[in-house]
C-alpha cells in the first residue's frame, strides 16, 4: 500500500490480514498466464484497501473473445445465445484491422469517478494506479514478448494542449518499464471528434471515427510484420480503437498484428 | 502556445517590471500615458518562469535605486534573466524524478525580440471592458474558470488576453501563475520552491509534470485540483471589488428575528459589532470565542446587520457543505430583505449577486476583496487550519479596509497569541481576558448552566484489554449507568477500524443493549441513516470517530472516548467532543468520560481548558450580581 493510503476511499492502515486474503483470491483467479507469486505481487502493489480491492469489478472467464466483454453482465437475450463466441456487437461488425480487446474491469461506480478524476480533473498521481492496474491485465491476458510495441491512443493536439496531459501516455510510459516494451510514438489524431456524451447514437460515432488517426514517419514502413498493442482507458463502441488500427493497416506495406488492451470495458 | 514578455519601463516613476502576453498592448498603454521608454528583456513560454524572473528583476531594481538605463544596465538585467532561467532548469531537471530522458531545456528563453508584436491586433473597445469587469469584480479565478463565467454572462470577447492585460496596465486587475515558482538560494544549496498562488499550499502538495498545454518545466496544485488544476501555465486573475454593490442601501440590513440574547450574549455580541463599525481602528481581526453552547450563530447578527446598513456585502465561510446548507435558509429568514445565496461546489448560484454569502472554505478562495466583512465560522475546523497560508486565500476576499471576523469554541494557539490578550491575577497566574480590541471571550453557556467537566481514566494495556473482550470497569460502569437511565452515548474511538472492534466488544460487554448499538464512520454509505437513527433514539449507543465530533448534538446523551492518548484527539478535538454533552436547557448536565491507555497531555489540557471557562463564566455571573 502506498503511503498516501487506498486511492478510491482514503483509508489508511488496511487490516493487514483480511488484505492478504483479498489479494491471495485474486491472485489465484488470475494468475493463469503467469505464476501465482507474480501475479501475487501485481495485485498486492495496488493502493487499495482490502474493502475496495474486494470489491474490484474484475471481467470474469467467460467473455466475448472479439471485444473482451463479460458475458454474465449482459441482458437476457445475449444469454439465450451465450454458446456463440462473439457477442452480438462484434458480430455485426465484420471484417476489422483490430484483431481484439481485452479489458480488465467493468465500468461501474467502483471505478467511474477515479477514472475521471484522473482523465478530467488531471489529478496525475493517479497514473501510477491505472499503469498498475493495465500492467496487472497485460499479463493477465497475454504473454510476456507477445508484442513488439505499445501505443497509446493519442489525443487531438487542441485537446492535449487544454487538458494538459494525454492520460494514456503516462499509462503506457509506466506499463512499458514494467514490461519492457517499448513505447511507439507515431500515431496522432488528425480530426477532432466531438466528446462521448455530446455524441448522439452509436452510428454517428463510428461514422466521425473514420479517418481520424494517422499513422506516421519511419513506424508506417516496417520491414516484417510487427505486432503491436494499442492501449485506451475504456473500450465502448470500440470505434477509436479500430480506427486506430485502420489507420496503421492504412499505411502499412507490410501489415501488423494489432491487439487492444484497456482498463475498462 | 501563449509567450510571456518581460520587459522594463522607465519613465518618470521608478522603473519597473512587467510581464505581458501582448506586448502591443503595452506598448500603447504607455504610450499614451506618459510616453515612457519601454525595453525588452526577452520571453519565454513559461507564466511561471515570466514572473520568477520578473521577481528577480524587481529586487536588482530595488537594491539599485537608479531612474535611468543604459545599455550596460539592460545587459545586467539580461543577465539576471539569463541566470535565472538557467537555475531553474537545474532545479526542475534535477526535482522531476520522472524523468528519463536525462539533461533537456525545461524552460525556454529568448532574449532577441526585433520581430513586430502579432502585427495589428486589435485594440478593446470600452464597452467590452465595462463589461467584463463588472463579471469578474471581486473573483479571484483560474483562467478557465474565467471564460466559463463570461460564457454564462453571455460575453464573448475574441481578444481577451488583449482586455485582461489592458485592465492589469490600468490597476483594475492582477494576474499571476496558479503556481508560483521560485529559486531559493542558501550558502549550502539552492532549491526550487513551488507555491499554489490560489490555495496557498507549498512544495509538498504540488506535483511536477510534463505539460502538453506550455510545453515547459511545469507543476499543479494537487490540494485544491477538486476546483480545477491549477498549474505553473494557468493565469490566476483577481480583479478587485471598487464599489458597494447594493443599490437598497438600508433595507438588506432589516433584522427579523425574535430571540433573546442572554446577558453575556447581548454584551459579546456589541462588542463584534463595535469591532466591525470602527472604520479607523488599527484592528482587522477579531475573535468571538464562544464555548460549545452559547449560541454563536446569533451573536453575529448585529454585526452583519451594521456591514449591511452600510451597503457592504457580507460573506460567512464554514468547512462543511451541510452547515452551509443548514445555515443559508435561517439567515435567509432573519434578514429577510437581503440577498442570500448559498455557495459551495455544486450550487447553481455561485455566481450571483448578492449581499450575504454562505460559503464552505473553499469557494473563499474564488473570491477577491468582494466583502467587507468576512466572517470564518468554526476557524479550527477548517481544512488545513494549521497552514498559515490558508488565511493569506481568506483574507483575499476581504476588501481594503474590511474586517475578518473569527468564530471559534476552540480557536488554534496562534489565534489565541494574536488576539487574545492574558491578564496576570493578584495571585500571578495567568487567564484569558473575557475582552480586548481584538476578540470576546463568552465562557458560559446560553442556558446559564456550566460545562460538563470530563473524568479522565488512566488503564494501561487498554488495547489488549479491548482485544481479550475484558471488561473495563470504570468504562463499563459509566456506560451502564447512562443506559440505564435511558440515555444515549456516543463513544468516540481513533481509528475508523477500532469502530466495529469497538462494537463488537461493547455488544458482549452489555449484552442487554446489543439491539440499540451502532458505528459510524467518515464512509460509511449508511451515514446518514445511522445518524437519523440516532436521532430518533432507534440507536441508544453510538460508536463513531472523530467526524461526529462537532454538529451532531443530541439531547440527553453521555460521551466516552476511548483511547483518548490518541494523537487524533487533540485539545481542540476533545473540548468538541464533550461540548456535545448538556447542551439542552431542560437537561443541561450530563457525563464525559476519557478512558486513556496512559497519562497524555491533550485529555488533561482539554479539562484545564473546560475547567477555566467554568471559572470565568462564573466570576462574570459574580460580577453582574454585585452590580
Ligand atoms: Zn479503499
Ligand atoms: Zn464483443
Ligand atoms: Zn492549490
Ligand atoms: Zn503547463
Amino acid at each position: 500500500m502506498s503511503q498516501r493510503g487506498c486511492v478510491r476511499c482514503g483509508i489508511r492502515v488496511a487490516a493487514r490480514n483480511q488484505r492478504e486474503a483479498v489479494v491471495r483470491s485474486w491472485a489465484v483467479r488470475l494468475s493463469g498466464r503467469t505464476s501465482y507469486a507474480h501475479m501475487y505481487r501485481l495485485v498486492d502493489q495496488l493502493p487499495l484497501c482490502a474493502g475496495c480491492l474486494e470489491e474490484m469489478p474484475v471481467i470474469g472467464e467467460r467473455i466475448c473473445e472479439q471485444c473482451g466483454r463479460s458475458w454474465e453482465h449482459q441482458g437476457q437475450q445475449n444469454l439465450l445465445e451465450s454458446r456463440a463466441l462473439r457477442c452480438r456487437d462484434c458480430r455485426s461488425i465484420g471484417e476489422s484491422a483490430l484483431g481484439g480487446n481485452r479489458g480488465l474491469l467493468r465500468y461501474d461506480d467502483w471505478g467511474k469517478d477515479l477514472l475521471g478524476l484522473y482523465k478530467y480533473r488531471g489529478d496525475e498521481r493517479l497514473a501510477d494506479f491505472f499503469g498498475k492496474l493495465l500492467t496487472l491485465a497485460i499479463y493477465r491476458y497475454f504473454r510476456s514478448g507477445q508484442f513488439d510495441y505499445l501505443v497509446a491512443v493519442p489525443l487531438h493536439a487542441k485537446r492535449l494542449s487544454e487538458r494538459g496531459f494525454n492520460q494514456m501516455e503516462r499509462v503506457a510510459g509506466q506499463l512499458s518499464r514494467a514490461i519492457g516494451v517499448p513505447v511507439q510514438d507515431a500515431l496522432t489524431r488528425t480530426k477532432e471528434t466531438a466528446k462521448l456524451s455530446q455524441q448522439t447514437g452509436r452510428e454517428v460515432r463510428i461514422h466521425s471515427m473514420q479517418d481520424a488517426f494517422a499513422w506516421k514517419g519511419e513506424a508506417a514502413h516496417p520491414k516484417k510484420p510487427s505486432r503491436i498493442l494499442l492501449l485506451d482507458d475504456i473500450y465502448t463502441t470500440g470505434s477509436t480503437l479500430r480506427a486506430c488500427a485502420q489507420a496503421i493497416h492504412k499505411d502499412e506495406t507490410v501489415k501488423s498484428h494489432i491487439w487492444s488492451l484497456t482498463i475498462f470495458r | 502556445m501563449r509567450e510571456y514578455l518581460l520587459y522594463v519601463k522607465v519613465g518618470r516613476e521608478p522603473i519597473q517590471a512587467y510581464v505581458t502576453p501582448c506586448f502591443r498592448v503595452d506598448q500603447h498603454f504607455w504610450q499614451e500615458k506618459e510616453g515612457s521608454q519601454l525595453y525588452v528583456i526577452g520571453r519565454t513560454p513559461s507564466l511561471a518562469m515570466a514572473f520568477s524572473l520578473r521577481e528577480r528583476l524587481h529586487q536588482y531594481l530595488q537594491e539599485r535605486q537608479a531612474s535611468t538605463v543604459n545599455e550596460q544596465a539592460l545587459a545586467g538585467m539580461r543577465q539576471i534573466a539569463l541566470t535565472g532561467v538557467r537555475e531553474s532548469n537545474a532545479l526542475y531537471g534535477h526535482t522531476f524524478s520522472d524523468d528519463q530522458s536525462g539533461p533537456r531545456e525545461w524552460f525556454a528563453w529568448r532574449e532577441r525580440v526585433d520581430e513586430q508584436d502579432g502585427g495589428s491586433s486589435p485594440l478593446s473597445n470600452r464597452g467590452d471592458i465595462e463589461q467584463v469587469k463588472e463579471v469578474l469584480a471581486g473573483r479571484a479565478l483560474l483562467w478557465e474558470e474565467m471564460e466559463r463565467l463570461l460564457q454564462t454572462h453571455g460575453i464573448a470577447v475574441p481578444d481577451l488576453p488583449q482586455l485582461l492585460q489592458r485592465l492589469v496596465l490600468s490597476g483594475d486587475a492582477q494576474w499571476l501563475p496558479g503556481v508560483r515558482l521560485q529559486v531559493r538560494k542558501s550558502w549550502l544549496r539552492h532549491s526550487l520552491e513551488l507555491e499554489c498562488t490560489r490555495c496557498g499550499s507549498g512544495k509538498e502538495k504540488i506535483e511536477l509534470t510534463t505539460c502538453h498545454t506550455c510545453g515547459q518545466g511545469c507543476a499543479y496544485c494537487t490540494e485544491c485540483i477538486g476546483m480545477g488544476r491549477s498549474k505553473c501555465c494557468t493565469p490566476f486573475l483577481c480583479v478587485p471589488a471598487k464599489r458597494a454593490p447594493s443599490s437598497h442601501t438600508g433595507h438588506a440590513g432589516r433584522l427579523a428575528w425574535s430571540g433573546r440574547y442572554s446577558r453575556d450574549q447581548e454584551v459579546a455580541a456589541d462588542r463584534a459589532r463595535q469591532f466591525v463599525l470602527n472604520h479607523w481602528g488599527r484592528n482587522v481581526e477579531f475573535l468571538i470565542w464562544a464555548v460549545c453552547g452559547a449560541g454563536k450563530t446569533e451573536l453575529l447578527f448585529p454585526s452583519v446587520v451594521a456591514a449591511l446598513e452600510q451597503g457592504e456585502r457580507v460573506l460567512i465561510a464554514t468547512p462543511r457543505k451541510d452547515v452551509v446548507l443548514e445555515l443559508a435558509p435561517r439567515i435567509q429568514r432573519v434578514f429577510p430583505e437581503a440577498r442570500v445565496i448559498a455557495v459551495h461546489g455544486s450550487s447553481k448560484e455561485k455566481w450571483e449577486e448578492c449581499d450575504i454569502a454562505i460559503a464552505t472554505t473553499h469557494q473563499v478562495m474564488r473570491f477577491y476583496q468582494r466583502f467587507f466583512l468576512v466572517v470564518l465560522d468554526e476557524v479550527d475546523a477548517f481544512p488545513y487550519h494549521q497552514n498559515p497560508v490558508l488565511y493569506r486565500a481568506v483574507a483575499r476576499a476581504v476588501k481594503t479596509g474590511g474586517r475578518l471576523l473569527y468564530l471559534s469554541a476552540t480557536p488554534p494557539r496562534y489565534l489565541q497569541k494574536r488576539l487574545v490578550a492574558k491578564k496576570k491575577s493578584l495571585l500571578g497566574r495567568s487567564s484569558y481576558a473575557l475582552y480586548s480590541s481584538s476578540h470576546v471571550l463568552l465562557p458560559g453557556r446560553y442556558h446559564g448552566h456550566a460545562l460538563p467537566v470530563p473524568q479522565i481514566c488512566t488503564v494501561s494495556g487498554l488495547d489488549k484489554l479491548l482485544a481479550a473482550g475484558r471488561v473495563i470497569t470504570p468504562l463499563h460502569d459509566m456506560l451502564k449507568a447512562s443506559l440505564d437511565a435511558g440515555r444515549q452515548v456516543f463513544v468516540f474511538v481513533p481509528r475508523v477500524e477500532e469502530v466495529p472492534r469497538m462494537l463488537g466488544y461493547l455488544q458482549v460487554m452489555l449484552p442487554d443493549y446489543r439491539e440499540g448499538m451502532a458505528g459510524v464512520h467518515a464512509s460509511d454509505p449508511a451515514r446518514e441513516e445511522k445518524v437519523m437513527a440516532f436521532r430518533e433514539k432507534a440507536v441508544k449507543l453510538m460508536v463513531t470517530t472523530t467526524i461526529l465530533e462537532r454538529g451532531v448534538t443530541i439531547p440527553g446523551s453521555d460521551v466516552a472516548v476511548v483511547g483518548a492518548q490518541a494523537p487524533v484527539f487533540d485539545e481542540a478535538s476533545l473540548v468538541q467532543i464533550a461540548g456535545r454533552v448538556g447542551r439542552s436547557p431542560d437537561d443541561p448536565k450530563g457525563t464525559v468520560l476519557f478512558v486513556q491507555s496512559y497519562r497524555a497531555a491533550a485529555p488533561q489540557a482539554a479539562v484545564r481548558q473546560i475547567t477555566q471557562m467554568n471559572q470565568l463564566a462564573k466570576q462574570l455571573r459574580d460580577r453582574r450580581e454585585m452590580a
